[in-house]
């Protein structure tokens, strides 16, 4: 794979996806979840998750002018994303009864993760323009100690979810509980259990889709 | 990026607290209002 080639289509693709899906999910969090097949029951969440997609997107934007020197950040947090978003699908399918969406997000976020691992180990010469050196300068302490809070932030938020929806899969009651599940009630053709799977164990009662 | 970021997110905390807060929205608008104004400072000062 030739990160020359690879890198403008990838970019506007990873700008057209995090823009549309970021958008309807800020705007209109209850319509999009309805559409594609979730609960939709935390608005808020959605709203958070589609300002930081659309920020993805508006980030890449200014780096479609910009040098690898400049744009290799924004690449590596893409590729952050998207990996963390395909550990989200794995848990979701793991957990039974995912909608048709994961799947396709698991392949997008598989193809984003693949595309910016490629433009990080190989970096592409096509993206020529300020040296490091002409970029290099001292910024603000104020500025340092803002990003150290954000970092913070980041970590508490982002990990925390990530480990609560980790035990979520692992445990079926506690899945139930959570307000954030997006599991939208009533029967899922799609995902239809056999009796005694882990979905009707006495933890987690039975779900309306499981054999009665 | 991170303007863009907290900017929504202020947004979606206000419609949130309008819409009968939880505490969590509260410590988001705190949060994502003093980044976006950081953010921006520093993008206005050009990291200086």
């Amino acid at each position: 794979m030739d990160s020359n080639r690879i890198l403008r289509p990838l970019l506007w693709l990873l700008i057209l996806a995090g823009g549309f899906f970021g958008l309807a999910a800020f705007i209109a969090p209850a319509t999009f979840a309805s559409l594609t097949g979730f609960a939709g029951t935390d608005v808020f969440t959605y709203r958070l998750a589609g300002a930081a997609t659309f920020a993805y997107a508006i980030g890449l934007v200014a780096g479609t002018r910009a040098s690898w020197v400049e744009l290799r950040i924004p690449i590596a947090s893409t590729l952050t994303f998207n990996a963390a978003s395909i550990f989200a699908c794995a848990l979701a399918i793991a957990s039974g009864g995912a909608q048709p969406l994961v799947f396709v997000i698991l392949l997008a976020s598989a193809v984003f993760t693949a595309g910016t691992w490629q433009l990080l180990r190989q970096p592409p010469l096509e993206a020529a323009g300020k040296a490091r050196a002409e970029l290099e300068r001292p910024i603000a302490s104020w500025l340092v100690g803002l990003y150290v809070i954000g970092v913070a932030a980041a970590a508490v938020f982002g990990l925390g979810r990530c480990s609560w929806a980790a035990s979520s899969a692992s445990s079926p009651a506690r899945a139930a509980t959570t307000p954030l599940s997006t599991a939208r009630p009533g029967p899922r053709p799609w995902a239809r259990p056999s009796a005694g799977s882990s979905c009707c164990s006495p933890g987690a009662g039975p779900r309306p889709d499981c054999p009665r | 990026m991170a303007v863009t970021f907290n900017g929504l997110s202020v947004i979606a905390a206000i419609v949130q607290i309008i819409g009968g807060a939880q505490p969590i929205a509260w410590l988001i608008l705190a949060a994502a209002g003093l980044t976006t104004v950081g953010m921006g400072l520093a993008l206005a000062r050009k990291g200086r």
